[in-house]
């Protein structure tokens, strides 16, 4: 009998808890139901579901970099096409550049004098000199050294 | 009469576009001479570096051989072959 009371005392206690719950969501404006996304968040309680608005508008997606395809060929063409180099520095810069490519002719060929480390100190030495020299060129100098790692594996599948 | 002939190439001179940072031949033949490693000395006044007793010669098969002074007092050779290695010596 008391534990039947107990009961029934507790239901009433979860209920009366339910019920300020509830009050206490409307007064403060939020819908007493969350669960259904469909119903506006500002909208009245008791209200009709929204059907979600069909629109033409494609939904915005997110924009991915698009990294810049390494066109070694391009690359050449605008060096050889600025005006931030003089005529001998373009040749000069093409001899060291010819240098280099017959020491990983050598290296590939297994007879080389130096190391793949070397090899790749020079190439960096000869990209910082190329970057230095583009100061009045800063778009190719830009892109030749976001295209560095790039034109070093180039190299390397140079056949001899 | 010629005032105005004159007056108008100069203006043409002005407004005629030109390459913003074409390189000097005596700039350039420094940065060369610099680049396969020879020391060539100091800035000039006008912030580059400039050879100066530039003379040039070609042969018969396409090969140039120019010759100029630096900045600091050495005279170099540049020895430019018909595919375009370029080879830069001192000249004692």
């Amino acid at each position: 009998m008391m534990q039947g009371a107990g009961r029934n005392m507790q239901t009433v206690f979860l209920a009366c808890v339910q019920v300020a719950v509830i009050t206490g969501l409307i007064l403060s404006g939020m819908p007493p139901c969350v669960a259904d996304d469909t119903v506006a968040p500002d909208a009245p309680p008791g209200s009709t579901k929204i059907e979600p608005a069909q629109t033409n508008t494609p939904t915005p997606k997110a924009v991915k970099p698009v990294a810049k395809t390494f066109n070694m060929d391009m690359l050449i063409e605008r060096l050889k096409k600025t005006n931030a180099l003089g005529m001998f520095t373009k040749l000069a810069l093409r001899s060291d550049a010819l240098d280099i490519m017959d020491m990983v002719k050598a290296y590939n060929k297994h007879r080389a004098k130096y190391s793949l480390k070397e090899l790749r100190a020079r190439f960096n030495g000869l990209v910082l000199k190329v970057l230095v020299l583009l100061d009045d060129d800063p778009g190719l100098s830009r892109d030749i050294s976001l295209a560095q790692e790039d034109i070093w594996k180039s190299l390397l599948e140079v056949k001899a | 009469m010629k005032t105005l002939i004159f007056a108008a190439i100069g203006i043409l001179g002005l407004v005629l576009p030109s390459p913003a940072f074409a390189v000097h031949s005596a700039e350039d033949i420094a940065i060369t001479i610099m680049l396969r490693g020879q020391p060539c000395g100091g800035m000039t006044a006008s912030g580059g570096m400039r050879v100066s007793d530039i003379t040039e010669t070609r042969d018969d098969v396409g090969n140039r051989t120019i010759t100029a002074t630096c900045p600091n007092g050495r005279r170099y050779r540049i020895d430019v072959s018909h595919d375009g290695r370029v080879v830069v010596t001192p000249i004692k």
